[in-house]
Parts: C-alpha cells; sequence; structure tokens
C-alpha cells in the first residue's frame, strides 16, 4: 500500500470526504471516537460498517435517525434472544484486542505478549 | 469437500418441487452473526480474521452438524465464481481477502458463511415457496451453533451487526421468483413499485445491483428491527401469494388471446437452445427463461423442470469451466454453452 503523502493527513482527506459527501456534521458527532475500536463516526459514514458492537453505544445519537429510516421507525428488538448473553468481560476483551492491534502496529512485542495472555483465559474455554 | 463432484449435480432447490414450483424457484433465510468479544470485520487484524474462522470451525465441528467446509481463501478465482454461481457464497465473499470460508450441508440447502460482511452468515434455501419450514430449521441451526458461543447482543437493538441496516434480528427472508409474463406483459415495473412502497426490496438472481437474470426476481424484507422473525415471514409470506397470482393471470391473458404467437416464441426458444454452435450467457438466459414457461403452460411436454433449473446455473461461465476442466475465453466458452446445452436437451427427456 503506498503512503499518504506526508503534506495531506488522512484526516484532512477524509474530513474532505465527508463533506462532500455527507455534509458537515454537527459538533461533538463529527469527532466522536469508539474507544475499543478506534472507528470515528465520520469513517462509518463513508463507509457504511461499524467497527465493533460497541460503536451502537459509541455512536448512539448518531445512529438512531439512521436506524428509524431503516427501520420503519422503531429502535426496539423484538425477537429472537441469544440463551447466552455477552457479558462485561466481552467489552474488556475488545478493549484488549484494540491495545494488542496497536502494539502490534508500534511493533512493541512485548506488549503484545502480554496483551495475548491476557486476552487468552476466557471463562468459556476455561470450563471445558 | 471436492468440488469436481459438485459440477455434475444441482443443489436441492433448483429441484423444482416445492409448493407453487411453477413461479416461486426457491425461499431463502439468512441470518447474521457476530461474536461479542472481536471486533466487525472490517476493524479486524488478518490475525484476528484467523481466530474467528477457528473459533466458528470448532464450534461447527462441535455441534456435530452434518456440513463440509471450504477454506474459501485458498480457493482459487474460478472455484470461488463456481460456489458463487451455485449461491452458496456471495460476490463479497468471493472478492474479500483473507481468512474466511464457507461450511456446506447436504443438498446444498445449506451454507454457514464464515468472515463475510458479518463474522457468521447462515443461509437455508429451499425448493418451492415454504418460508416456515425454512425458518424452523435455519432456527434450529442457529440454535445449535450459539450453544458454542457468545455473539454481539444487545437487549435494546437485538443482534449487533457490521451494517446498521441488519441490526435487531439479523434476518433476510426471500424468495426467488419467475416471473417472465409479468416482464413480458410489461406490468413488472408496477408491481416492483408496489413492493417498494411497502419496504420489501427486489433484487435480481446474484443479489444487491444484479441485473435480472432470465426474468428471476429475489423479494425479500429490508427491515430487521422491531419486527420478531416470524412477523418479517409473515410480511413476505402475505404479499408472496398476490404476485403469484399477478404472474398466473398474466400467463393466462397471453395463451387465451395470443396462444400462437406465445408457442411460436416458445418453440423457437427451445429450437434454438437444442441446436446452436455457440450462444451468449445472456441468450441463454432469456431463451430458457421461455422454455421454463412453456413446461409450465403445457406447450413443451418432453422437458423437465429440474433440466432448465439447473441449466440456468450449469451455463454461467464458472460451470462451463470446470465441466470442461480448463479456462476459457468468452467465444471459446459460449462454443462449450452451446455444445452442453445440445448434449442436455438431445433426447427431449432428462438426460444426465
Ligand atoms: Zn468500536
Amino acid at each position: 500500500m503506498p503512503d499518504d503523502p506526508p503534506d495531506l493527513p488522512l484526516d484532512t482527506v477524509v474530513q474532505g470526504l465527508i463533506v462532500a459527501h455527507v455534509g458537515e456534521l454537527v459538533g461533538d458527532l463529527a469527532r466522536r471516537v469508539c474507544p475499543l475500536c478506534g472507528m470515528k463516526f465520520m469513517e462509518f459514514r463513508i463507509s457504511g460498517r461499524l467497527g465493533c458492537p460497541n460503536d451502537y453505544l459509541a455512536f448512539d445519537h448518531g445512529l438512531l435517525p439512521l436506524l428509524r429510516r431503516s427501520h420503519d421507525g422503531v429502535t426496539r428488538h423484538v425477537g429472537k434472544t441469544p440463551r447466552r448473553l455477552p457479558s462485561p468481560e466481552a467489552t474488556e476483551s475488545l478493549r484488549l484486542r484494540a491495545q494488542l492491534r496497536q502494539a502490534v502496529a508500534c511493533e512493541d512485542y512485548e506488549e503484545a505478549a502480554r496483551l495475548r495472555d491476557r486476552l487468552r483465559p476466557l471463562p468459556k474455554d476455561a470450563t471445558r | 469437500m471436492n468440488l469436481d463432484d459438485l459440477t455434475r449435480t444441482g443443489g436441492e432447490w433448483l429441484k423444482g418441487s416445492g409448493p407453487e414450483s411453477d413461479i416461486v424457484m426457491c425461499s431463502r433465510i439468512r441470518l447474521a452473526r457476530n461474536l461479542a468479544t472481536y471486533p466487525f470485520i472490517n476493524r479486524a487484524s488478518r490475525g484476528e480474521r484467523a481466530d474467528i474462522e477457528r473459533e466458528f470451525r470448532t464450534a461447527l465441528t462441535d455441534a456435530n452438524l452434518d456440513l463440509s467446509y471450504i477454506d474459501v481463501n485458498s480457493l482459487p478465482k474460478l472455484d470461488r465464481q463456481f460456489l458463487v454461481e451455485r449461491q452458496l457464497i456471495s460476490r463479497e465473499h468471493d472478492n474479500a481477502e483473507g481468512p474466511r470460508g464457507v461450511a456446506i450441508g447436504p443438498e446444498e440447502n445449506v451454507s454457514v458463511l464464515i468472515n463475510e460482511e458479518d463474522h457468521l452468515r447462515i443461509q437455508v434455501m429451499q425448493s418451492g415457496l415454504s418460508l416456515p419450514d425454512v425458518w424452523e430449521r435455519i432456527n434450529r441451526l442457529d440454535d445449535q451453533i450459539e450453544e458454542q458461543l457468545t455473539y454481539a447482543f444487545s437487549p435494546q437493538l437485538g443482534y449487533l451487526t457490521a451494517c446498521p441496516t441488519n441490526v435487531g434480528t439479523g434476518i433476510r427472508v426471500g424468495v426467488m421468483l419467475h416471473l417472465p409474463a409479468l416482464v413480458h406483459t410489461k406490468q413488472i415495473d408496477k408491481v416492483f413499485r408496489a413492493l417498494h412502497k411497502i419496504n420489501l426490496a427486489v433484487r435480481g438472481l446474484y443479489g444487491e445491483g444484479t441485473q435480472a437474470f432470465g426474468d428471476f426476481y429475489q423479494i425479500s424484507n429490508q427491515q430487521t428491527l422491531g419486527k420478531s422473525e416470524t412477523e418479517l415471514i409473515k410480511n413476505l409470506s402475505d404479499v408472496v401469494p398476490q404476485i403469484i397470482s399477478y404472474e398466473r393471470q398474466a400467463r393466462k391473458a397471453m395463451i387465451e388471446e395470443r396462444r400462437q404467437v406465445l408457442h411460436d416464441r416458445v418453440s423457437r426458444a427451445y429450437g434454438v437452445l437444442k441446436t446452436a454452435h455457440t450462444i451468449s450467457s445472456e441468450e441463454t438466459m432469456l431463451l430458457l427463461s421461455d422454455v421454463r414457461m412453456g413446461i409450465n403452460l403445457g406447450l413443451i411436454d418432453d422437458l423437465e423442470i429440474p433440466t432448465v433449473n439447473e441449466l440456468f446455473i450449469h451455463t454461467q461461465p464458472a460451470h462451463l469451466q470446470k465441466l470442461q476442466g480448463r479456462p476459457l475465453e468468452v467465444d471459446d466458452r459460449n462454443i462449450a454453452r452451446a455444445s452442453y446445452l445440445r448434449s442436455r436437451l438431445a433426447n427431449g427427456k432428462h438426460t444426465d
């Protein structure tokens, strides 16, 4: 993949695209970032894809109008519920994974190894 | 699983055996699911995608399901295209990169896609209009897989998906309809406009953005949140009989008012397919569509519907190349296609 031109940071390019295609996003929403995966709300508006399950919380205000438009004005789930619901540790795993991706990107392998160890023992595997 | 074993067969959904199967080629439901502890695909690293694939492969094995796994990432382009033509994987899955796969059930009714737009896409297809059966089957399969894993789910928003248009139930309920008479009598756009008004989507055979293909159209729900799976299935099930009845009326009118013209058109289509020495994919689809309607109207009596259904798929580019056992350019494919059609239609009766 070619490097970004140094005088034109990717964020500026992305922001430009957003304004061109989506219009100026108001205030706080434009700056929202999911703390667990690093996805920015404006990136989502370009690609249409979210970065992780936590984005539904991180971007709640931004997503609500979109959900209403796609789903006939309704924003509450009725339907199947899985027998096992995600525990708070799931959020912790997402956080650790984001740190791990970061550590690998920075070639901090010591930190990466430490994070991998913390990710390994999931409750379900332990009981098997 | 050896893909070459599939080339000479057709999936169950081509058997033309279910209710209303003269018009409804098949019913299909898919469910989108994601693991709670991983980012969605576009944010997942290659290593994470490999982990996701491994978790699902383990889950499918532990659930003791009768599925054969194919490592899509290691397949050559031609084989991936072959799976797309058979409706077992999506174009998006074909064109993606990195660790991904598909688990296929017997008779190709079931395909479970790993690392598509979502971590997991479960699909069940069945011949004819049979949505309640398909739902029962996919719901059970979903339960069996879910026992092994924890999905991203919120009580407020339901199953969390990479694209918010699928959130909630994560369900896409669809039927594939053969509507040649509505196309010929130019009433099809009217039907589509009515469907859009009630929030149903219309697509070609190979999904979003694809052209109508041999007068086949997929009709499916767009809403996934705020209604239960069974309500969404009922919404579609209530509409489909009306479209079927429009198509039947259009066919009846054609045969009553212009029987000779219609019979001529159908016979010529059949004649060209049986005798051509080079033929494009587009022309094949058009003519097969006429022949299919001709059989259903009793104008052709020496050919069976499952054969025609299969020919729609087996005359696609990747299928022809797999059958010939080598890559073919367009001109050679057109020759191979004509030769294949002549051999399949030679004796009139089903020739396997
Ligand atoms: Zn996120």
